[in-house]
């Protein structure tokens, strides 16, 4: 009965452990064992007096200790607190008791759960009923050694005399020793270790995992640092400018305000093609209705021939006030006509066609342009928000600080 | 192909053979650079091809007119290309950076455009149904003067009822450059002066159309093609004479001649059929016989040019738009190279003498050489103070 508590109370004990579930390890902490054995060495000389019962400093009665425990239990329990002074550390492993020999198998009081003798197992002592405990009755493990803050047997913490308290263990899996206070590693090295091993999975590389340190002053922005897309800086510092850059910038910027008045007048010529276009079908309509033609009449319009110097002038003298895109109808008089048959007009064939192609065409031609310098324009622009970028990231590491050096600096430097 | 390498006493006046073909799109008239490395090409949809004849492949793409190009003409650097099409329109190609230096409209087609030999602002432009137009381009202004067709007076080029008009068909630039020459429909010849326009003489050659006018590479003789099956050679020395010098016809089919030209030595002439038989016809000047007709293509031949310094000819085809070209295949003659050079038949297994690598006595072997130093004049450049123009080029851009 008692037994089958016990095992309860046993795995209750078992699930207050910290990530602990664990078998001993297979890979002992060097130190730890040494000085296990060390201990049990001196077992032999039966000199060394009871380490646990020395270190009762502050004792207290285990009545008031449960009480105070118990609300530092879950402190304890939960985070890494400090471990308040004043508490009773008592615990294990009594190498020996005084009095006791070895050759005394079943001779000597009564310990632990199976009552048997202090044999020179690991114990824990009971900080309830002040009864030893061999840990492989209570399934404490000995690598726990250093854990325990209190430890309540489980017919104590059935009673409810107490709970038992830990330390926190040392985050790396195989380290047996209790942390630092508020880390949650025993030793530096044990912290980089536990890190390095926690790398070895993940698709992070080491640069970029160095940036992402890097990337954040504090904890709050660490965490706010995917709520947003990056971007790239909007300002680009002077110093990222390149002389030859800014000149090649204002160049292209020139070209496209040339492209763009270009494009605008290849725009006025297609509306006034169109008005010419228009006014040459009235006039042949009337040609046609007046000297009763049958046939198809050229109706070319000589001032389509006007070059693009002196077209600005007809414009002008067509309409003065309005640009030509604004006019709606155009005067033409017969004497800039060509009258002739459609059929036989070799010379302005197809003139319509003709014109409008050419319109189109030299539209289709300076939107081309205007494409590659703008790309040309953006490519620049791009490089110069690369460097930008490279500069922030790099800020404080002078190796990648690019810096105008003279050629004679140079020299010097690499003498 | 390594001029070094060649034997200069074996190169043939004239191509034997069909080596190959150009083809990119539909060509319509083709013209070599003066020096010859570069061959330009006006096509049937507007582009203006430039092809490097070393490599056979596109140097440049040049994009503007919209409909056939009907002629190229280089400019003496070989810098600029004049191109006229049938969209009314003359452009001025800067090869530099395949910019336009200008463009200009006509007031109808263009068939052909030619530039002055040293004035790249003008040129005189053939115009369908219309008579032929110089063109001046003065400080982007351009002024366009009409040529006269006939001596006498005012004259009405459009004639209502039909009859055929006495027009000028094709004029080329005097190699001086003072005066245009022309031919009309009615078989004249009329040397133009241009400062101020009129007609300084007159020369009757043939009574029909006359199609096309060529000037020889050295600038003495004219090469005329006409629609009586003819070809003449007429010198030009003479500015009032004209001198028929020579007459080249097929006497047995009667053939129509498309296009002629002179070979760069001035020695050979060739000729295109037009229709029936596909071939380009050679003759010979000194006696005027005909000493090679050169096959190949299925298909008529419009455009012909000789190469100015290879032999090597390229006409383009009616149908397809191909560039043909003829040309000779060139053996390496390694011996040329160096005096000591010989050629073998066979591998030679060399067995060097015991001596062969020695480092010998320096100081008798130096004054050995200079002894045999002769004094040597050099001359550093020419008459012609620039380099020929080649077209630069152009990795950045991935429109050609």
């Amino acid at each position: 009965m008692e037994f089958s508590n016990d095992v309860n109370q046993n795995s209750m004990n078992i699930d207050e452990f910290e990530n602990v579930k664990e078998e001993e390890s297979t890979l002992p902490i060097a130190t730890h064992q040494n000085s296990q054995e060390d201990g049990k060495l001196h077992i032999e000389d039966g000199l060394t007096p009871e380490p646990s019962k020395v270190k009762q400093e502050e004792p207290k009665s285990p009545e008031s200790s449960s009480t105070e425990t118990d609300t530092e239990l879950q402190r304890l329990g939960s985070t890494i607190s400090k471990k308040p002074a004043g508490t009773v550390t008592r615990k294990g492993p009594r190498r020996t008791k005084p009095g006791s020999s070895l050759n005394a198998d079943f001779e000597g009081p009564a310990y632990c759960l199976c009552k048997g003798p202090d044999d020179g197992r690991w114990m824990l002592g009971c900080d309830g009923c002040e009864d030893w405990f061999h840990g492989e009755c209570v399934n404490i493990p000995e690598s726990y050694d250093e854990l325990t803050v209190q430890y309540f047997c489980p017919s104590c913490m059935a009673s409810g005399r107490g709970v038992t308290a830990w330390k926190r263990k040392c985050r790396l899996r195989e380290c047996s020793k209790p942390a630092e206070v508020s880390s949650k590693y025993c030793c530096h090295e044990h912290g980089v270790l536990f890190m390095q091993s926690k790398l070895k999975n993940t698709t992070i590389d080491p640069s970029s995992l160095k940036t992402l340190t890097m990337v954040a002053d504090n904890f709050e922005e660490f965490r706010n640092v995917g709520n947003q897309a990056p971007s790239l800086p909007e300002t680009i510092l002077p110093e990222n400018v390149y002389a030859f850059e800014r000149s090649d910038l204002e160049s292209i910027k020139r070209n496209l305000v040339l492209l763009n008045e270009k494009i605008r007048f290849t725009q006025e010529k297609k509306h006034f093609l169109q008005l010419i276009k228009d006014a040459s079908r009235i006039l042949v309509q009337e040609f046609k209705e007046k000297e009763g033609f049958k046939k198809d009449v050229c109706g070319f319009d000589d001032r389509l021939l006007i070059n693009d110097k002196d077209l600005k002038d007809l414009w002008h003298s067509i309409s003065s006030e309005v640009p030509i895109t604004e006019v709606k109808q155009l005067q033409s008089t017969s004497d800039c006509v060509c009258f002739q048959e459609k059929r036989r007009c070799l010379k302005h064939g197809n003139w319509q066609i003709i014109f409008s192609e050419d319109i189109n065409q030299e539209e289709k031609d300076l939107l081309h342009k205007i494409k590659q310098m703008e790309t040309a324009k953006q490519r620049v622009i791009d490089h110069q928000r690369e460097r930008a970028i490279l500069d922030v990231e790099h800020e404080g590491h002078p190796e990648f600080h690019r810096f105008q050096i003279s050629a004679d600096k140079m020299v010097e430097l690499l003498r | 192909m390594n001029l070094e390498l060649v034997d200069p006493f074996s190169i043939p006046d004239y191509p034997e053979t069909l080596t190959g073909s150009l083809r990119y799109g539909h060509a319509t008239s083709i013209r070599f650079n003066k020096i010859g490395n570069v061959l330009a090409a006006g096509l049937v949809n507007g582009l203006v091809v430039v092809w490097d004849v070393s490599t056979s492949s596109v140097a440049r793409i040049l994009t503007g007119h919209t409909r056939a190009v009907q002629s190229v003409c280089w400019s003496e650097c070989g810098r600029f290309l004049l191109s006229a099409a049938r969209d009314w329109k003359c452009i001025l190609w800067d090869l530099l950076d395949g910019s336009v230096r200008y463009v200009l409209r006509m007031s109808a087609p263009v068939w052909a455009a030619e530039l002055h030999p040293s004035n790249l602002n003008m040129f005189v432009a053939s115009i369908l149904e219309d008579s032929p137009c110089l063109v001046e381009v003065g400080d982007g202004i351009p002024h366009f003067t009409s040529l006269p067709s006939i001596t006498e007076g005012p004259h009405s080029l459009t004639d209502r009822r039909g009859n055929s008009k006495h027009v000028t068909l094709v004029c080329i630039f005097h190699p001086s450059g003072k005066y245009i020459i022309s031919g009309t429909s009615k078989g004249w010849l009329h040397v133009i002066e241009i400062n101020p326009i009129r007609i300084r003489s007159s020369n009757r050659v043939t009574s029909q159309n006359i199609k096309q006018l060529r000037l020889s590479f050295c600038k003495r003789y004219l090469i005329m093609n006409s629609t009586d099956r003819v070809i003449r050679t007429i010198s030009i020395q003479d500015l009032e004479n004209f001198e028929v010098e020579h007459k080249f016809q097929d006497v047995v089919n009667r053939l129509q001649w498309n296009s002629c030209g002179f070979s760069p030595s001035g020695e050979y002439v060739l000729a295109t059929t037009y229709q029936m038989a596909h071939a380009i016809y050679v003759w010979e000047r000194g006696m005027g016989s005909l000493v090679k007709i050169l096959e190949g293509p299925k298909e008529e031949l419009v455009d012909v040019d000789w190469h100015p310094v290879l032999p090597c000819i390229v006409a383009v085809g009616l149908d397809t738009g191909a560039i043909y070209m003829w040309s000779v295949e060139q053996k390496e003659s390694w011996s040329a190279f160096a005096p000591d050079f010989q050629e073998l038949e066979e591998n030679i297994e060399y067995d060097e003498p015991e001596d062969e690598f020695d480092i010998h006595d320096e100081k008798n072997e130096n004054k050995e050489e200079m002894e045999l130093t002769v004094p040597v004049k050099l001359f550093y450049g020419c008459s012609s103070t620039n380099a020929p123009f080649t077209i630069p080029l152009n990795l950045n851009s991935f429109d050609v």
